[in-house]
């Protein structure tokens, strides 16, 4: 039925995709962006690109967070960005133009690309268009295609598990300015109170990189560290798995494991596994919150 | 219909006079427009304590075929992106109640467009001075939850519309139809009348979602006639307008908060990566005026062997009025915002059992939107328009129907970096029975 509907009505179709390009290589993070199927558009003597840079060369596959900044030929009106060689491009409207040159375009935005993207280099391509729609001459920049290494540092508390749930480490750190380190409050260091802070101090103490899977946004591999680049305080540490919400999953499966480097050997100090299940959905938030799976002293 | 009912029984007792091979003819016609009349079944009333109570209802299933913009995903906030589905759009349950003088009325809707639903859709008292009982009443005075009384598509019930949901016009302007408040409307003569002062918040409005943010009232009304033509023809015209006020929210008061971009992206944070976003004071609401003006037109006649037939065409104005496609704030926005959608259609029966119709609406939100494209700051076309094709047959209070709409939006964006129709198009089924 479906499909003779379709047939039947293919002719009428002239708008643009409807495809949300999800499942594309590359990934924008920019509710304007339209997905465009197909090869990257060929040059049709529209307002060549000038250039196009990123903030890094490495970009880490499975993240989305590297930003790219171009800039168009002066008629430009939309940019599509791609990656050389791979079918799909995605459309944005052009930028105001920077203070540096002020007669050209801007392309700005976040990009990153999916888990199943290839090792190794690749050309980010991208072209400007003119009011007709008519694209010119492309710039590219060669970055590469990294995988993520986990965080390096003296002490590294990992949580990893699979699936949509939001779960979150939980780290209680030792000595007198330890305090509890979770996504609500990213770095372990408790100042005194009534005391200022010392600026020196937090950079000492165990950091969150990030907030996996937070309110329910899936990341391919999610996990959680926490990462002291400093030697960290003596005394006993206390890991807790929080599980905020199983986002539609019926249980998630986790992982912790506590790495220690000296003189650049790191060795594993401590594992655990465990289960989250509906009912530790229904436990309090916030500091304190989540159940103990692994305890180490150092 | 009912008047065909009764040339029809006029020609009757005229059959022995010299054109009565004439009449023969008119009785044809007539008796294709007074099935309807005919096919009315009678509904469950009961009286309790002097009041005459009658109950109505309908469902409406809904399955929409095929949608372009169906996709087995979902979008940023979880919700599913599927459109291809079976629904019920609409199931309600209605009670009028009438004492001499005095009616009320309530109405109750269920559905599963969003995940189930029940809700009061409509509720009102009201006093009806009617001296004439064969004519419309001259005065109602009603009071409660009530159909807006603007335009041409919000006032009709959904259970006799013939194509499946509102003109985008409707939506924008008058989503959900309902508005609590008082109105005073009426019949003299050819002229037909309505006045209202309404809280302002249709019950699907985008942002307030019914609740009336503001002390003022909306001041709407509509002034018509109905004129009857040659061969069973009928001429119904009306200029609508309203005239109001919205409310921008305004915000609490906010401290320093730091963000930080990871611009090396090592995953940790350094002092050139921390960006303070000063606190600010707190921003207190704000009303704006808005107000609308519409015209709507409709023309049904009677053809011979075929059936009745009605064409129609609907315009409005407006500005800051949008409260759900195009969410007019002009405070945030630094302008006025105006508004311009029309509707035009035809829907034609086919003998008793089957209807065909066609309609096309259009519907620009922001007729001032500018964005910048580059260096240039050009204008935007966020125009919203369908055409949509109808068939539907029915027995009695059963009906099914199919409709095609081939929608154009301002979703996508085309190699110019304009707005440009995301695929929309659709095919819907529904099956609609009634009490």
């Amino acid at each position: 039925m479906r499909a003779w509907l379709a047939l039947a009505l293919i002719g009428c179709n002239d708008g643009t995709s409807n495809d949300r390009g999800l499942d594309e290589l590359l990934q924008i993070f920019d509710q304007d962006a339209q997905f465009r199927p197909g090869p990257f558009p060929a040059d049709e003597g529209g307002p060549a690109a000038i250039e196009l840079s990123t903030a890094v060369n490495d970009v880490v596959i499975g993240r989305l967070r590297t930003t790219f900044d171009g800039t168009l030929g002066a008629s430009s009106r939309a940019f599509a960005i791609g990656v050389a060689g791979v079918d799909g491009t995605w459309l944005l409207p052009a930028g105001i133009p920077d203070f540096e040159s002020p007669d050209s375009p801007s392309a700005k935005g976040t990009f990153g690309v999916r888990p199943e993207f290839p090792l190794g280099p690749f050309e980010l391509v991208i072209a400007g268009s003119d009011e007709q729609g008519a694209f010119g001459a492309p710039a590219t920049t060669t970055l590469i295609a990294v995988p993520e290494d986990p965080p390096t540092g003296e002490l590294v508390i990992e949580l990893a598990w699979d699936g949509d749930a939001d779960l979150d480490l939980h780290v209680v750190e030792p000595g007198p300015f330890g305090g509890e380190v979770f996504s609500g409050d990213p770095n372990s260091y408790q100042p005194t109170p009534g005391e200022p802070m010392d600026p020196a101090e937090p950079p000492k103490h165990g950091i969150l990189d990030h907030d996996g899977n937070k309110d329910c946004q899936r990341m391919p591999h999610p996990s959680e560290h926490v990462v002291w680049s400093l030697p960290p305080p003596a005394g006993e540490y206390v890991v807790r798995v929080d599980t905020p919400s199983l986002c539609g999953d019926g249980s998630a499966a986790w992982y912790v494991a506590a790495y220690r480097t000296i003189d650049g050997v790191t060795e594993l100090i401590g594992s655990a596994r465990g289960t989250s299940t509906p009912d530790h959905v229904l436990l309090p938030r916030g500091r304190g919150a989540g159940i103990t799976a692994l305890r180490f002293s150092l | 219909m009912h008047r065909c009912a009764e040339n029809r029984a006029r020609r009757h007792s005229g059959a022995a006079q010299p054109g009565w091979h004439v009449a023969r003819v008119a009785a044809l016609i007539c008796a294709l427009c007074a099935t309807a009349a005919a096919d009315e079944t009678l509904r469950p009333t009961v009286t309790r304590r002097g009041w005459q109570v009658d109950f109505s209802g309908y469902v409406q299933v809904d399955s929409i075929a095929w949608s372009e913009e169906s996709l087995d995903e979902v979008d940023a906030d979880g919700e599913p992106l599927n459109q291809e589905r079976f629904l019920i759009r609409r199931g309600r349950l209605h009670a009028d109640i009438r004492r001499d003088d005095y009616v009320g009325s309530i109405e109750f809707d269920g559905n599963t467009i969003d995940g189930a639903t029940a809700r009061l859709l409509g509720a009102s008292v009201g006093w009806v001075y009617a001296p004439d009982k064969a004519k419309p009443p001259l005065v109602v005075l009603s009071a409660g939850l009530m159909r807006i009384p603007f335009g041409l598509d919000v006032r009709a019930a959904e259970r006799d519309k013939a194509f499946l949901e509102q003109p985008a016009l409707a939506r924008a302007l008058f989503p959900g139809n309902y508005d609590a408040g008082v109105m005073a409307s009426g019949a003299y003569g050819i002229a037909r009348w309505s006045a209202a002062a309404m809280n302002g918040s249709p019950v699907a409005d985008l942002q307030w979602q019914g609740k009336d943010p503001t002390s003022s009232f909306d001041f709407v009304g509509r002034v018509g006639f109905v004129l009857d033509g040659p061969r069973k023809s009928s001429f119904e015209a009306g200029v609508s307008a309203l005239s109001g006020k919205g409310l921008h929210p305004g915000a609490a008061p906010t401290k320093d908060d730091i963000q930080w971009v990871d611009r090396n992206e090592d995953g940790f944070i350094q002092l050139n990566e921390l960006t303070v976003i000063p606190g600010s004071p707190g921003e207190p609401s704000e009303t704006y005026t808005r107000d609308a003006l519409g015209v709507d037109a409709q023309v049904h006649w009677c053809l011979c062997k075929l059936g009745t037939g009605t064409a129609f065409f609907e315009l409005a104005i407006a500005r800051n009025l949008d409260r759900h496609l195009v969410y007019a704030d002009p405070v945030a926005q630094s302008r006025d915002l105006r508004e311009l959608g029309f509707a035009i259609g035809l829907v034609q029966n086919l003998g008793t059992h089957a209807q065909v119709g066609v309609r096309y609406d259009r519907y620009n939100g922001d007729r001032d939107k500018l964005e910048n494209q580059g260096v240039d700051v050009v204008g935007a076309d966020p125009t919203f328009s369908t055409l949509s094709l109808m068939a539907s047959g029915r027995y009695k209070d059963a009906r099914v129907l199919v409709q095609y709409d081939r929608e154009r939006n301002p979703f996508g964006r085309d190699d110019t970096g304009a707005p440009a129709t995301r695929s929309a198009d659709r095919v819907t089924l529904r099956a609609q029975v009634g009490f």
